[in-house]
């Protein structure tokens, strides 16, 4: 809950990462489908990456939290470097949801990402 | 999640924070329920009147607006995923609507700060550690795993 107020959390935007079987099941083209789940492969990448970045500085946010003498500089780093997580984290995910857009059609990218998959992952 | 004997002011706003997320009826509940246990560790803590009341107050406050923000941010999370779901939305208005959500998340992070900074003033260091000590850590109360989240 900490890193999903302070620092975004530990993950783009659920909404953002389609499920592969939702994939296989739209595209059913064999081509286009290894390109779409290629596209899918990446986006899973850089929400590892920011996982791993996000827990990385979660002791650094602990141990702020404790400190009564800790200063605004040392939260701005600490944030500081979590937004360049997040927006290279979110720079990704757009990079690879747009080739995988390039390679499916409207009704296939309305297939997937449509009401009601997404609603399931919101609150 | 456990508070009995947890409650300080980090527990307050994370408890509004994590029900915020999920803001219903249950979890109004328990935010009510932390937020009397905050008052209570308050006052056992902190015996002069006017720093306790101050820091009642300031916990008071906070839970209205908390509770807005993220009810924003939880709009804005419906939006993105519309927006995503339209084929041709191009990216550029992807990419302004995520920047948006960040500085929501960041005027939240502004706020918690703030009211945090106004604490430690009403506090002397001895009371900030029994409550912080009360709160063992905002983070373990929520089971303390960063995965989790």
């Amino acid at each position: 809950m900490y890193l999903l107020l302070f620092g975004g959390g530990l993950s783009v935007d659920p909404s953002l990462f389609p499920p592969e079987d939702a994939l296989r099941k739209a595209v059913a083209d064999p081509q286009r489908q290894e390109l779409v789940l290629a596209a899918q492969r990446d986006v899973e990448r850089a929400r590892e990456a920011l996982r791993a970045d996000a827990i990385r500085e979660y002791d650094a946010l602990r141990k702020l939290s404790r400190d009564r003498a800790s200063a605004e500089a040392d939260w701005d780093a600490v944030f500081g470097r979590m937004d360049r997580d997040w927006s290279q984290a979110e720079s990704a995910t757009l990079d690879a949801l747009y080739q995988m857009r390039a390679a499916m059609t409207p009704e296939e990218w309305q297939a997937v990402f449509a009401p009601p998959w997404y609603r399931r992952l919101l609150p | 999640m456990h508070s009995a004997g947890r409650s300080a002011l980090y527990l307050l706003i994370c408890s509004l924070l994590a029900s915020a997320c999920h803001w219903g009826d249950r979890s109004d509940k328990a935010a009510r329920k932390v937020f009397d246990s905050y008052h209570e560790a308050v006052r056992q803590t902190v015996a002069d009147p006017v720093r306790s009341s101050a820091l009642q107050a300031l916990g008071a406050d906070l839970q209205p607006r908390l509770r807005t923000e993220v009810q924003l941010l939880e709009a804005m999370h419906h939006r993105l995923a519309e927006l995503n779901a339209n084929y041709d939305t191009p990216r550029g208005e992807l990419e302004a609507y995520l920047a948006a959500m960040q500085q929501r998340r960041r005027a939240i992070r502004v706020m918690l700060l703030s009211a945090r900074t106004e604490a430690i003033g009403l506090t002397t260091p001895q009371e900030w550690d029994q409550l912080y000590r009360r709160a063992d850590s905002f983070i373990d109360w929520f089971g303390g795993e960063p995965e989790q989240y």
